[in-house]
């Protein structure tokens, strides 16, 4: 009888100490794993910051003149003329919605086509 | 009471007694009690021992896991940002802190230097190959390879597994705009430290306060944002290198302000410098002459006096002055540079840049008068704004009927040209003089901190003058298709060696636009301005009036005014002016 609970009691400690290491050597590949994923969110942070400085870079003014006035003529780009800038009150009234009539349906046939939405 | 002695005698009588008299236990069994006891004892001092050793194992285990190991990785994990970015007011960035890494070895530990820098090259192709060999097979224990390294090449290099190498994380300060709104950001030194311009105003009002409390290196901080538009700054800036290119100028200032609100939209300073080369930033072009230089402004100060001598009630728009003799005080005598000489309308003596004209306006309203208004206009005191570079107005200290002559049209007072566009601002947007501000500002707030200055009527009879101005007097080359501008030239003469140079000058070009309800107010000056081959002359009407006309006409439209056809403009209440 003795001998059985002593036994049992052995088991018992071998048991707990297995579990105990194994919740310990979990615990610390979750740990790794943090600070690996911190690692990384920080690598992302920086890569961020770095690309915003970037796209500033990228969309100076002065670049992007630079750009302009290289391929003016490719482009045919021109400067904005005075009568081409309308506010949207001056803009003339969207086409009537017409529905194709005695017609099959037809794809960009109508101006204002198949948005029947707006009267 | 028993004292020891009667204790050990007693023990003794007892022990005597207990031997002698009755014998119950045997040897052996007193053997063995004595045997249990040593065995418990032993035991105890075992498990005592166990015991300690496996608190301290837990006490270690837990340890390495909070303190030592999470200390160290936080340390590890932070962004090092010292600095808030730097925005435009639509949320362009203008300056940035940036994480760096510099890479450095130590030569004792690499094996292979050539295999290690053959791997380099791969990533870094543009190092020293032979003199970094020397170096990494000699004796010396620290040896810089590259520094300013991005995260990504950083990476990359880790990859390689090169042992012997290390990174140093450094935070740098970057300005993607470069020299476009130097004055304007200002920079930082070595240590991060804003010494100059936008910087060193975030660094006086708040950093070195959260500094001291110990918050903001962890955390990004919310960016800062500035009143100006890069867009329009960079337009400014090109057309006043245009300017100073085609007039052989050797500086140039434009700034636009928002008319309601004091908001500085742009301004620029040539010659300038590149904040992210810290050398540049220490030679004398650092000089922001838009905030920090005081000139003697010139003609476009009539602007001022007139508002004030309609303002005074003592001169009105049908008033007529005699510019047909030059004015004579004691051995000074006054005269006018495009002189009539004739009896000139106030209109006409604006126009015509009368001297004499606007001389005699300043004696109607009397010396007071004319330094009180001064006074009110700000124009007396350093302005007020966040940029630390603050110029210190010079004016007489005591004012004689001379001065106030030759002030009336500026001369013998110096300001500078912020100062001068935030009191021109109050003339022309209803009267109300708002302190210039380089932070984004609602009408709300502008009202809040705006005083009045002059009536309505004043403003609406000086939007007359400005606009007539560009119609038919010395402005017209000022004019843009579309919007109506209106504007006053002045072409001072500049001091050299104590007396007016008939050929040194200093241009200016004080605007509004549109001008029947004027939504920015700028200022363009161009100093020493050379004539254009087949002109004769400098002024300022051929060469600040188009720099201002070149640049309204690119940047109208981004600041959200729209042009108009010609019988669209509202027009001012038309005054017959003319003798």
């Amino acid at each position: 009888m003795r001998r059985l609970l002593n036994l049992v009691l052995v088991g018992l400690m071998v048991a707990g100490a297995a579990y105990t290491f194994e919740i310990k050597r979990r615990a610390e590949g979750a740990a790794e794993k943090v600070v690996k994923l911190e690692r990384q969110i920080l690598r992302e942070k920086e890569t961020i910051e770095l690309l915003e400085a970037d796209v500033s870079v990228l969309t100076q003014p002065s670049r992007l003149q630079e750009l302009t006035e290289r391929h003016a003529s490719e482009l045919q780009l021109e400067p904005l003329k005075v009568d081409q800038v309308i506010s949207l009150q001056e803009l003339p009234n969207r086409p009537l919605d017409l529905s194709p009539f005695q017609k099959d349906d037809q794809l960009g046939g109508y101006a204002g086509g198949s948005d029947t939405n707006i009267q | 009471m028993q004292t020891p002695g009667t204790i050990f005698r007693e023990h003794f009588a007892q022990k005597a007694a207990a031997n002698g008299s009755i014998e119950i236990d045997g040897s052996k069994k007193q053997r063995r009690d004595l045997t249990k006891t040593r065995i418990a004892l032993v035991a105890f001092v075992f498990l005592a021992v166990y015991g300690l050793i496996a608190a301290r194992l837990t006490t270690l285990a837990i340890a390495s896991a909070n303190s030592v190991e999470v200390a160290a990785r936080i340390a590890d994990n932070k962004l090092m940002i010292a600095r808030p970015d730097l925005v435009d007011r639509n949320g362009d960035v203008l300056a940035k802190d940036l994480n760096t890494y510099s890479l450095h070895a130590n030569p004792q530990k690499i094996l292979y230097p050539e295999e290690a820098l053959d791997k380099l090259a791969t990533i870094l192709p543009d190092l020293d190959r032979k003199k970094l060999l020397r170096r990494l097979r000699g004796k010396g224990r620290f040896v810089w390879i590259k520094r300013e390294l991005t995260p990504h090449q950083r990476a990359k290099i880790f990859d390689l597994g090169i042992p012997g190498l290390q990174f140093d994380r450094e935070t740098r300060r970057f300005y993607p705009g470069g020299p476009t709104a130097s004055h304007l950001v200002g920079y930082v030194d070595i240590d991060n430290q804003g010494i100059a311009g936008f910087e060193k105003f975030v660094d006086d009002h708040w950093l070195n306060d959260l500094r001291a409390v110990g918050f903001g290196s962890n955390e990004r901080m919310e960016p800062v944002a500035l009143s100006i538009d890069m867009r329009v700054q960079h337009v400014v800036r090109d057309e006043l290198q245009k300017a100073m290119k085609n007039y052989k100028a050797i500086a140039a200032i434009g700034i636009i302000m928002d008319a309601d609100t004091g908001e500085v939209v742009a301004m620029s300073s040539l010659p300038d410098y590149d904040p992210n080369k810290l050398k540049e930033t220490f030679s004398k072009d650092a000089l922001n002459r838009a905030t920090a230089g005081v000139f003697e402004m010139g003609s476009t100060f009539k602007a001022i006096t007139t508002a004030m001598a309609l303002d005074s009630g003592k001169v009105s728009m049908h008033d007529k002055f005699d510019a047909r003799y030059p004015i004579k005080h004691g051995r000074f005598k006054i005269r006018d540079f495009h002189a009539k000489r004739r009896i000139l309308s106030v209109p006409e003596v604006f126009i015509y840049s009368s001297n004499i004209g606007t001389a005699k306006m300043a004696k109607a309203v009397g010396i007071d008068g004319h330094k009180g208004f001064l006074k009110r206009l700000g124009l007396l005191s350093p302005a007020l704004h966040e940029l630390p570079e603050i110029g210190k107005p010079q004016s007489p200290k005591v004012w004689k009927t001379l001065s106030s002559m030759t002030i009336s049209f500026g001369h013998g007072i110096s300001v500078t040209p912020l100062q001068t566009l935030s009191a021109a601002a109050a003339l022309l947007n209803g009267g109300k003089l708002i302190p210039p501000t380089f932070r984004p500002r609602s009408l709300e707030e502008a009202n809040e901190v705006a005083t009045r200055v002059v009536s309505e009527e004043t403003s609406h009879n000086m939007r007359y003058l400005f606009r007539l101005n560009v119609e038919k007097g010395s402005g017209r080359r000022a004019e843009v298709e579309g919007y109506a501008v209106g504007g006053k030239t002045g072409t001072a003469e500049k001091v050299v060696k104590g007396k007016y140079s008939s050929k040194k000058k200093l241009n200016s070009f004080l605007s509004a636009f549109p001008i029947n309800d004027p939504r920015y107010v700028m200022l363009v000056m161009i100093d020493e301005p050379k004539p254009l081959e087949g002109q004769k002359a400098a002024t300022a009407g051929l060469n600040t009036a188009p720099t201002t006309a070149a640049i309204i006409r690119r940047v109208a439209t981004t600041l959200g005014v729209s042009p108009r056809l010609p019988d669209e403009i509202p027009v001012l209440t038309e005054i017959d002016y003319r003798n």
